[in-house]
């Protein structure tokens, strides 16, 4: 895994929390869905957070996740990664539905200018509606998904591991979930020992066994989950 | 037990009573169990190689991650609680057994406490595994002493047994008794605790950060006239505090999530 200490050159907030850009080296750069491990030099933070690309601003890139408070422009940052599996935008995809089932729009971001960028048509459902969304990404309620499930041909999805039987009901994926649209979800978790012992606490069950979101995700096909 | 007489003639006994189950420490760090998986990683966090591979938990039978499982910071650490997953005996050793063989590191096999039949059925089996050279054991927070001494006595055999002692749990009456029984070494463990939510529900786990090293030295004070070797564990942060636990007289120092994160910065006070 690739290291660099890098500051903190700008933070942001928004309806979802914090974000600080950085200059990192290319090499580093999240693929969406893909994170690193960031921790203050100052010795604050006891445990590294998880940071996921939601933009980039000429050449610094914008990361969001749980952020601490007490992280300020200037101040240094030990990041380590890229780690995990991201998502796979398919280059056939010309309907693409982003559906932030948290709330955490910003992790599907990079996803959206992607789709875009590739002349697909892309919808965001959720329930919180962010500001700053591209003008070709149409916003939708999380409850007019159901009936456009079927109207995608790519389907990335953020939630949290609680939410996804919530998930499986509001698709109607009962067990065993057939494909109906190509789907993948990046499952938002708090991680301990990032992949390193195994710890489980970011334990996810996919047929009939538990993977670590850490380590084999945080992004899964959404068919290999247990619903 | 340094504070007991009695103790100390219980424990001398003791170390005379298993000649052959001695450790060796040729680093003065190894990692604790549940910080690096089952098998020695790649590349060792660290520029110096440990002294032992110490694996997760392993129990007899699967044991499934927590439905609650909680990751909580605190002032000077955290609380983590998993349910301290495993495969099972089975498909650990199907898994990494060839790897155990293969390591160049001393792998001790971290068993977690179960009935005494299960524990003497994976200690027997464990005696035979290329590799491996000692016996970590550890306990459930429910456990009592009466079950832990029955836990000693059915892992004891061939391979040198550690027994993992949580912080919390090291002035226990039973423990001169535990120190007699044949142990190779004591090691400090992470203690439980409970961290309040906003709401006021407590979540109950095991405690780690720098805001232990003080319990570290305490319970490694206590542990001094126990007669035997004592890896220290828990709250270590900076690598000087592992000078500083060896010269207080730890044999090794056990690190756990510091491993995860990188040392801490030494500050200047």
């Amino acid at each position: 895994m690739a290291e660099a200490i890098c500051d903190i050159l700008e933070i942001s907030l928004s309806d979802e929390g914090l974000s600080a850009q950085f200059d990192i080296p290319a090499r580093m750069a999240p693929a969406p869905g893909q994170y690193l491990l960031g921790c203050s030099l100052s010795g604050v933070d006891v445990l590294p957070v998880a940071l996921y690309l939601t933009g980039a601003v000429d050449n610094r890139l914008e990361l969001c996740g749980d952020i601490p408070a007490h992280w300020t422009p200037g101040e240094k940052i030990w990041l380590r990664g890229p780690a995990g599996k991201g998502f796979h935008l398919p280059a056939q995809a010309r309907r693409v539905a982003l559906i932030a089932l948290s709330g955490r729009v910003s992790r599907l971001r990079p996803l959206s200018r992607q789709a875009v960028a590739r002349q697909a048509v892309v919808s965001l459902f959720s329930e919180y509606l962010p500001a700053a969304l591209p003008a070709e990404v149409e916003a939708m309620p999380l409850q007019a998904l159901t009936d456009a499930w079927n109207w995608a041909d790519y389907a990335a999805i953020e939630a949290e591991s609680a939410q996804i039987d919530q998930l499986g009901r509001l698709l109607g994926l009962e067990r065993p979930a057939r494909p109906v649209v190509p789907a993948e979800i990046l499952i938002s978790s708090r991680f301990a020992c990032a992949g390193a012992g195994e710890c489980g606490l970011c334990a996810v069950k996919t047929g009939g066994r538990y993977r670590l979101c850490c380590k084999d995700g945080p992004v899964f096909d959404l068919y290999s989950l247990d619903f | 037990m340094n504070d007991s007489r009695k103790d100390d003639s219980v424990v001398e006994e003791s170390s005379l009573s298993a000649p052959g189950c001695t450790l060796e420490f040729s680093s003065p760090w190894m990692n604790s169990a549940g910080t690096l998986g089952f098998a020695p990683p790649a590349q060792w966090p660290l520029p110096v190689p440990p002294a032992a591979f110490v694996t997760n938990p392993i129990s007899y039978r699967p044991r499934k991650p927590a439905q609650d499982r909680a990751l909580q910071t605190f002032p000077g650490g955290f609380l983590l609680h998993t349910g301290v997953p495993s495969p099972g005996f089975r498909e650990v050793i199907r898994q990494y057994a060839p790897r155990w063989a293969r390591s160049a590191t001393p792998i001790w096999i971290h068993l977690l406490g179960d009935t005494p039949v299960h524990l003497d059925r994976m200690a027997r089996q464990i005696e035979d595994m290329d590799g491996v050279t000692a016996i970590e054991l550890s306990f459930a927070h429910h456990t009592g002493g009466a079950e832990i001494l029955e836990m000693l006595r059915s892992v004891t055999g061939e391979l040198p047994v550690v027994l993992a002692v949580p912080l919390d749990r090291v002035r226990e009456s039973w423990m001169p008794q535990a120190a007699a029984s044949g142990l190779a070494a004591i090691s400090l463990a992470a203690p439980r605790g409970v961290v309040a939510t906003d709401t006021g529900r407590g979540i109950h786990g095991r405690l780690f950060g720098p805001a232990l090293l003080p319990q570290v030295h305490t319970a490694l004070e206590y542990l001094q006239g126990c007669g035997l070797p004592v890896i220290a564990g828990g709250g270590v942060t900076r690598q000087f505090e592992i000078d500083r636990l060896i010269a207080a007289g730890a044999a090794c120092v056990q690190l756990d999530f510091v491993l995860w994160r990188g040392w801490l910065p030494v500050r200047s006070d």
